[in-house]
């Protein structure tokens, strides 16, 4: 296996490897953020403060604001913390180390590439949506990946990022020019509040499968917002996966900036007990001879709810635009619920633009057609429901990065019974 | 071809002229409040319960903000204070053809109504401005006990009926609008048709808009008996007039155990009007309510037909079309709300946008906890003309139920080169051609249409695609 390799390019973070200036600030403000962004250089200290600022102009979201009045927040406490210790890693290959890959805590980072991790920065924000929680993460952060692909460059290995503890987790990846890789984040967290986010630039013609995995406590609210800057003649996969936390809302924009861009977009929701999930998506067409193509799949056992609400974004003048949305929930109990809200923007002609969404339980005619083969009732609805995953996992078209997920999601089905 | 110069010249507005109808007999001032109010009521010699009613209305209308999640800067754009809220053509209302005034019967003659009467295609009630002018029911409908008259009548000569059901499916509170309707409504349509009475041929009425800065606040209720069936047809057009009107219609259906109710709409409002209007329909035991509902005129049009579906086995339909040009924007869709199990919707909408014109599907399907059996599909189709124009769907489907199929399936696209090719190729020009597509693109709503609306319908449409293209 890879892993012995690739343990000496390993790079783990904890707490008191950040500045001694993390003692503890007694409140969410901007003294709070100066004190912990001490010795920082000023460009970025700019950054967090002007994101500070958008966090408090957002009112704290109640369950009559729009985009959070189907989530009921009497359930789950989404009253910001003061950072945690963290505790994550990320590991690249060796040999994809000596092409030049950055693959490190975005702290050290910052020591090391500064120019780099600054132009990423300041390039990552144009274009994304300001939300509440992502703007508190961008001025907060203090712990997260910085991984950058130079130019042409293949990675051998895929990246894996994993967060087990912490508040804010920060996440960049800059894939360049003609360069190809596979990157997963993963999130473990188990405390009561999390919320991070990730940007991702994918340069000209290159090629990146993002894997987004959430498998955080079940007793945590997890906020994460995802933005994408596909380049022209670039394409980005992604899986976003959720199975753990207590309440999960997520941001997931993808935009298509250059001719011939392309983004498969798939995510996979399996919740159960009380669980509360929100996926957000946006397909934003910006050039012409774009297309996007989206899954997402749930399925909802014991009183879970699930929120999908996704927007197909044309812009006037994206022209031969071709984009996709499909939402399919999967009902496996009497107490689950699911809306779903599909939305078409289009200000162009020249474009093939459908989407469809479904609500129903496990097919009678399935279940009945493996019971006649003698299949416990049981086992046959597991079937089902696995199949109903694989199709998605299967549209990953990577295997190193969906193989620890079937692993992952089986004890859920073993336990869905 | 000089038919096609015809066409061109007239293309504009094909009901664009207008009458000089200075001799208003009342004309409340500009503006609302409860002085107005008060006013519409005693002229209308309402009792005390309707007058409470209206001003109660009044105050949740005051009270309400806009609708928020419609961030429309056009709806922002209404001055209530600039509108009149009452107007009456004449005194009393015609019974007969013959005395109805002279110069309202000219504006009916252009729209063809007096056609409609002679062939006997039901009772027909006309509403110019606020006050119904002209109303007839025919005898037979009469012998089986059907009630069919306009609003105000309604109230006077069947009170009970009226106080029993009115405002039971769209309280006052339910949005700005429908309170505003409830403060100032005039006239529509009220129809009851007893139990197991199998209407035949369809009601028409006719609404129309006359004086500038009218407001028109129809208020339209139909009971539908148990095991009762009855197709209502309502057609707008409105003359030409420059400034800003204001059409806010609320509609309620209630159709009982088993009954069937129709309501077909074709509103072709002048592109001035404001039509903002809440449809709804109960659905009791396996009651079957259909909304057809076409949208060609009106500068912003909000309009989401709905169904309650309260009781086991009900079924609701919306077939909708919208049509979309310059300075135009339906916001058109349709609601299904499944209270009750073993319920079933179809929602079918299609869209047409031209030379910057903006369409939008805005719909909800909603299954409550322990309905199961339910199987609800929705499918939305859009045609863009041009690169200027624009397309927005915004489902919504909520599930609290397992035993349900919920679907819904949306397309955006521009009328097919190859289709255009194909047509052309027969000889067809390419105004001709993509006429000929979009006409196909309605069909399955046009066919719906009694044939006198169908045929005017198709013509509509030619108009409108005589300038798209080149």
């Amino acid at each position: 296996m890879a892993s012995s390799t690739r343990s000496e390019a390993q790079h783990r973070s904890d707490a008191q490897n950040h500045s001694a200036g993390l003692s503890s600030p007694a409140q969410l403000d901007s003294a709070a953020i100066d004190a912990l962004t001490a010795g920082e250089p000023a460009w970025l200290r700019d950054i967090r403060h002007g994101a500070f600022g958008r966090f408090e102009a957002i009112g704290q979201p109640t369950d009559r604001t729009e985009g959070w009045r189907r989530l009921e927040l009497a359930h789950a406490n989404v009253t910001p913390v003061l950072p945690e210790p963290s505790q994550f890693e990320v590991s690249v290959s060796n040999a994809d180390r000596k092409k030049g890959v950055v693959a490190m805590p975005i702290a050290d980072a910052l020591a090391s590439h500064e120019p780099l991790v600054r132009e990423a920065l300041l390039h990552a924000r144009s274009g994304r949506t300001v939300g509440k929680y992502s703007a508190l993460a961008e001025a907060v952060w203090q712990h997260g990946a910085f991984i950058h692909v130079p130019e042409g460059v293949e990675l051998s290995e895929p990246i894996f990022a994993t967060v087990r503890a912490g508040t804010y987790p920060r996440f960049i990846a800059v894939i360049g020019k003609n360069a190809r890789a596979a990157i997963a984040e993963s999130h473990h967290e188990s405390g009561r509040f999390v919320s991070g986010l990730s940007d991702i630039i994918v340069g000209e013609n290159a090629h990146l499968t993002y894997a987004h995995i959430q498998q955080c406590g079940p007793q945590t609210v997890v906020f994460s917002h995802q933005h994408a800057r596909i380049a022209g003649g670039a394409k980005l996969v992604t899986l976003n996966f959720g199975a753990g936390a207590s309440l999960a809302k997520s941001d997931v924009e993808v935009e298509l900036l250059g001719r011939g861009a392309e983004s498969d977009m798939l995510g996979l929701v399996f919740a159960r007990g009380g669980q509360q999930f929100d996926y957000h998506t946006l397909q934003g067409h910006r050039a012409t001879d774009t297309r996007s193509d989206l899954l997402f799949k749930s399925a909802l056992d014991g009183h879970a709810h699930s929120v999908y609400t996704g927007v197909i974004v044309i812009e006037k003048g994206a022209q031969r635009s071709d984009a996709y949305q499909a939402n399919r929930n999967l009902l496996l109990a009497e107490g689950a619920r699911a809306d779903t809200e599909p939305k078409l923007e289009i200000e162009a002609d020249d474009v093939r633009c459908t989407h469809g969404a479904t609500v129903g339980p496990i097919d009678a005619d399935q279940l009945f057609y493996l019971a006649s083969r003698g299949m416990d009732r049981e086992i046959a609805s597991r079937l089902i429901v696995e199949g109903f995953f694989q199709d998605v996992l299967d549209k990953v078209g990577d295997e190193r990065l969906t193989r620890p997920l079937q692993k992952t999601f089986a004890p859920h089905l073993e336990q869905e019974s | 071809m000089a038919l096609k110069e015809q066409q061109l010249v007239d293309q504009d507005y094909r009901y664009g002229f207008r009458d000089e109808t200075a001799n208003y007999s009342f004309k409340s001032r500009k503006g609302i409040d409860h002085d107005i109010v008060e006013q519409i009521s005693q002229m209308k010699k309402e009792p005390q319960w309707m007058r409470d009613f209206r001003h109660k209305s009044l105050d949740i209308f005051f009270a309400k903000p806009m609708p928020a999640w419609a961030k429309n800067e056009v709806l922002e754009a209404i001055n209530f204070d600039d509108i009149y809220y009452y107007m009456r053509a004449s005194d009393r209302e015609g019974k007969t053809w013959e005395e109805v005034p002279e110069e309202i019967k000219r504006t009916f003659d252009r729209l063809g109504i007096p056609e409609a009467e002679r062939k006997f295609l039901g009772g027909v009630t006309a509403q110019y401005d606020s006050e119904v002018v002209y109303h007839s029911i025919r005898k037979d409908l009469e012998a089986k006990g059907v009630l069919f008259s306009d609003m105000d009548a309604g109230l006077r000569e069947h009170e009970d009926i009226v106080r029993e059901h009115f405002a039971t499916v769209i309280p006052p509170a339910d949005n700005k609008f429908s309170a505003l309707n409830s403060a100032v409504w005039s006239g529509g349509s009220f129809i009851w048709v007893p139990p197991g009475v199998h209407v035949d041929i369809p009601l028409q009425a006719y609404f129309r808009i006359n004086a500038e800065n009218m407001g028109q606040f129809e208020r339209t209720l139909i009971i539908a008996e148990p095991g009762s069936f009855v197709h209502y047809i309502e057609g707008c057009t409105a003359p030409t007039y420059s400034s800003n009107s204001l059409h806010s219609a609320v509609v309620e259906l209630i159709a009982k155990e088993g009954a069937h109710i129709r309501y077909t709409t074709i509103q072709n409002w002048y592109k001035n009007v404001y039509n903002l209007v809440t449809k709804r329909a109960l659905a009791q035991k396996n009651a079957h309510v259909e909304w057809v509902d076409g949208n060609i005129g009106s500068k912003l049009t909000m309009k989401y037909p709905s169904v309650y579906l309260m009781g086991e086995g009900a079924r609701g339909e919306v077939l909708s079309i919208a049509y979309a040009s310059e300075g135009q924007h339906q916001d058109a869709g349709a609601k299904m709300v499944h209270a009750a199990p073993n319920t079933t919707s179809i929602i079918t909408s299609k869209s047409v946008s031209k030379g910057g014109g903006r369409t939008s599907y805005r719909g909800l399907v909603k299954v409550y906890e322990g309905c199961e059996g339910v199987k609800s599909n929705v499918r939305c189709d859009a045609l863009l003309m041009d690169p200027e124009s624009r397309s927005d769907t915004y489902p919504t489907m909520e599930v609290d139920a397992k035993d349900v199929r919920v679907e819904h399936e949306a397309t955006v696209s521009k009328v097919g080169e190859e289709q255009l090719f194909y047509v052309m190729s027969r000889g067809l020009t390419e105004v001709e051609a993509t006429t000929m597509i979009v006409n196909g693109f309605f069909e399955p709503f046009v066919k719906e249409l009694p044939m006198e609306y169908a045929v005017e319908l198709n013509r509509l449409i030619a108009l409108e695609m005589e300038g798209s293209v080149g």
